[in-house]
């Protein structure tokens, strides 16, 4: 039996779960590590009792997942689940990861690791946008997913993408009252880039069956308009609507009022990067890819011997780019462990490059619509919270960056930007848009935070009970 | 390249570094540029901002830990049967240079706040050493005995007293002795209220790193940094551990070498303790935003700042031993800092035989935001050729002269 480093797959969603049987098909042990209490990530996330008691099993997203789990069955003798495991952060020094185990600490090696880690939602400020029942759209989503609880009974969802509209369609399946979709998007962005989206006939397809799905529940779509502010009492009542102009600027005096009582915002998707920094694997920056990324090579290697990294924390591309990555992470490893030679790895590779471009090549076809513009960075007022931990309004990061603020860390210092419970996850990404923005810089040039261990806040009592 | 003139460059931007800019600003015909090098492991924003001024020149906070670490580790070496081995005590003129700049901060916390409107929060909270056993007890005593002028600074508190005071303390501790006048502030709050003031008296902070500096004859005439040449009269070496590489720009050497601790920080709690702790284990001090700091290793790791999960839970099994109901909190963010050690522990301070226009004011190891208060006004002394008003003797670089030293010496087993 050959011996070779014992790899680790961090991450159980589509990217996690296809390295895993890529790898099982060669013989190939792994352990997989992921946060929630079953495999599927977010965007197939499964409610308690399992995909099939789902409302939305027939949907297409569903059939994919369900297909992509029966096959992972086929290859769980080959994989050992770790569940309800969160990785905390590296300890390189001593070559460990720190994983947070139901309450349990423990170390594991970091020798060899497939880094599928997905991505979060960006978050929006705007006025109002702290108030309860103001969720992200893949918050609202992750909710009607599992079924538990209804978000709210009068919802809208307002941003830039696809997820919009199966939120909307799902929202709806499950009893809740779409008040509206705004999508900040220009048709005329879309209009330019037609003949791009033949390259995708699936997608296309799915992308007007939802915009039929919305037309016959005569839920209203606002194409080109975006969110002001919202307001409220207790929780948010109402929303401010306008149409943007073409960088993305409310068009205040034709703005309008939407009664709500909960509203989904998403505006964009940042790659989970926080572990491959840590781990100081070198990063690359492409705004229309979610921002910072690793830099891989063909095989999704880093620049670091034996880390690998697939899906969305590669660059937002969505699950059936990260089905595809997984397979070339796995292939990669296969290589240098010499299981396969390069050869035949390419020969399996070379239809999935193929997919993986023309994947790529519809989703930049929506680069112009969907791409985020300038006029977000408006958004807030003077005195809109920005960071919710601490309480960081605008004028303050105003403040700092007119006494000579540039960066990130020195930001943070500055007004305790980031030094919250959240450690920046929430605002960051946000605040160094609006520093690239203040600066007339490009935001790749703005250091970032420094992730540490822990990256989720961890109970001192698991740190003392390790043995 | 850009040029500039100054009449003097401070190069770091740590607190040592502003708070002397802050000083020199006070004489506004004097131009002062302050260079701000961005180094991961910056002392000033990795402290855990104690005043311990008794209590650090006595050794408890950091060298208590580490002295307690040793012992353990030579007793595992060879099977037990080893004493505890405590930190030694600094020297009287070290206190005096502590006490005094403590003494300081009272004044310094409202010019600070009226000036450049940065209040650097400066808590009255005494230091307690936690008394776990007769060990403890004899080592506290020890201490108690050996400055008997400063009897009026410190107290003792039995264990009613001390669960009186402190009621989330551990109920087993016997008692504590407190160092009434070791109080804390926000580190890196009193570092920015030093540079806002320093701004607002018209100091330049300039951001680069310094790749060179330009002597002609023996005098310093100027700093070259990445992208700004300064002439100058005269230089003022603040960069903490990175300050033997400035110093060897002018063939200066200077034995510092980083000294890593590593720390950890709760999440936001309601207050739990009314003044700061060391024990044995580690020391702690709530901030002034609830949060709770757990400190610190004394490692050789040069400039390594990364986080050891072993030697983190060193220090959460001692805070959480000291404030059991620290258990069920969370620790959001650790991190490292690097200490600019120096062999004897003492800062060095001053000018250098035979270079002109070359001024030390580094080496500030353990208390750098203690001292920072008294070294900007003894520089500052310096640059009017006063004396200052602590002897500068025992902290000039000619100390070592004909000693190999390199830096702080860490005991291994």
């Amino acid at each position: 039996m050959k011996s070779h480093k014992e790899v680790t797959i961090i991450g159980a969603g589509p990217a996690g779960l296809s390295a895993a049987i890529q790898l099982s098909k060669y013989g190939v042990r792994s352990t997989i590590i992921d946060e929630n209490p079953k495999i599927g990530g977010a965007i197939y996330k499964q409610p308690e009792k399992g995909l099939n008691t789902s409302l939305y099993r027939n949907e297409k997203t569903y059939k994919k997942a369900i297909a992509l789990f029966e096959e992972f069955e086929k290859h769980k003798a080959n994989v050992r689940l770790e569940l309800e495991s969160e990785v905390l952060g590296d300890f390189s020094l001593t070559g460990e990861l720190g994983v947070l185990q139901r309450g349990k600490f423990r170390t594991i090696s970091n020798e060899a690791l497939i880094i599928c880690a997905g991505c979060y939602e960006r978050a929006q400020p705007f006025p109002g946008w702290t108030l309860p029942g103001i969720m992200s759209v893949g918050g609202i989503q992750l909710q009607v997913k599992c079924g538990s609880v209804k978000p709210g009974n009068k919802v809208a969802l307002i941003g830039t993408g696809p997820l919009l509209l199966v939120a909307a369609k799902q929202l709806h399946m499950g009893g809740v009252e779409v008040v509206a979709v705004v999508e900040s998007g220009k048709k005329k962005e879309i209009a330019k880039n037609a003949l791009n989206l033949l390259a995708n006939k699936k997608l296309l397809q799915e992308g007007i069956e939802y915009m039929r799905y919305l037309k016959k529940h005569k839920i209203p779509f606002y194409q080109g308009y975006g969110i002001v502010s919202a307001a409220g009492d207790e929780r948010v009542e109402e929303l401010t609507i306008a149409p943007y102009t073409d960088d993305w600027f409310p068009i205040k005096e034709k703005a309008f009022k939407i009664q709500v009582d909960c509203a989904g915002i998403g505006y964009g998707y940042i790659p989970r990067v926080q572990l491959t920094e840590m781990l100081t694997c070198e990063h690359t920056y492409e705004k229309s890819a979610g921002g910072v990324f690793p830099k891989l090579d063909k095989w999704q290697r880093t620049n670091i011997e034996s880390i690998y990294t697939a899906g969305d924390n590669s660059g937002i591309y969505g699950a059936d780019v990260a089905v595809l990555e997984g397979k070339l992470a796995a292939l990669g490893y296969l290589i240098d462990i010499k299981e396969i030679s390069e050869k035949e790895a390419e020969k399996i590779a070379s239809p999935i490059y193929k997919e993986i471009h023309r994947l790529k090549k519809f989703q930049h076809t929506f680069e112009d619509y969907s791409g985020l513009k300038k006029g977000l960075m408006a958004l807030p007022n003077a005195d809109t919270i920005i960071c919710r931990c601490e309480n960081v309004k605008r004028n303050e990061i105003d403040k700092a960056i007119s006494d000579g603020v540039k960066d990130l860390p020195s930001l943070k210092i500055n007004t305790r930007v980031g030094m919250g419970d959240c450690q920046g996850k929430i605002c960051g990404n946000f605040c160094k848009e609006y520093l690239a923005e203040k600066l007339d810089k490009l935001p790749e040039n703005i250091q970032g935070l420094k992730p540490r261990f822990p990256m989720a806040a961890i109970p001192f009592e698991s740190i003392i009970e390790n043995e | 390249m850009k040029n500039k003139s100054a009449d003097i460059i401070v190069i770091g931007g740590g607190v040592i570094g502003t708070s002397i800019a802050y000083e020199l600003s006070k004489n506004s015909d004097l131009s002062v540029i302050l260079v701000d090098t961005k180094k991961p492991g910056n002392a000033t924003q990795a402290s855990a901002g104690g005043l311990w001024a008794i209590g650090e020149s006595v050794g408890l906070g950091c060298g208590v830990i580490f002295f307690k670490t040793l012992s353990k580790r030579k007793q595992e070496a060879n099977g037990g049967g080893i004493e505890i081995e405590r930190p030694h005590q600094l020297p009287p003129f070290f206190f005096d240079f502590c006490l005094k700049s403590n003494e300081l901060f009272p004044n310094l916390w409202r010019e600070l706040k009226d000036i450049g409107g940065v209040d650097f929060k400066l808590e009255k909270t005494g230091l307690k050493f936690l008394m776990y056993d007769d060990d403890d007890m004899a080592y506290a005593q020890n201490i108690y005995q050996s400055i008997p002028h400063l009897k009026d600074q410190m107290a003792w508190m039995d264990q009613q007293q001390l669960i009186a005071d402190e009621p989330y303390a551990n109920k087993n501790a016997i008692g504590a002795l407190t160092f009434l006048k070791d109080d804390q502030v926000n580190p890196y709050l009193l570092m920015n209220a030093f540079r806002n003031a320093s701004r607002v008296q018209g100091v330049e902070v300039v951001h680069g790193e310094v790749i060179d500096i330009e002597v002609v004859g023996n005098k310093v005439v100027g700093v070259k940094t990445t992208d700004t040449y300064i002439s100058c009269d005269k230089v003022i070496n603040a960069a903490g551990a990175w300050a033997p590489e400035i110093g060897k720009m002018v063939g200066v050497k200077i034995p510092v070498t980083p000294v890593k601790g590593q720390i950890l920080l709760s999440e936001k709690m309601p207050k739990i303790m009314n003044s700061c702790f060391s024990t044995s284990d580690c020391y702690i001090a709530q901030k002034d935003n609830g949060e709770i700091l757990i400190g610190s290793t004394t490692e050789n790791k040069g400039f390594d700042t990364t986080n050891t999960f072993k030697e983190l839970q060193g220090l959460a099994r001692g805070a959480t031993k000291a404030f059991p109901i620290l258990k069920g909190m969370n620790c959001k963010r650790t991190w490292s800092g690097l200490r600019p050690g120096t062999p004897d522990e003492v800062p060095i301070l001053g000018k250098v035989e035979g270079l002109e226009g070359y001024i030390n004011a580094c080496g500030h190891f353990r208390t750098g935001i203690l001292t920072s208060a008294i070294t900007s006004r003894m520089i500052n002394d310096i640059i009017y050729d006063r004396p200052p008003e602590i002897d500068i003797t025992p902290f000039l670089l000619s100390r070592f002269k004909n000693q190999l030293v390199t830096g702080y010496e860490i005991e291994t087993v």
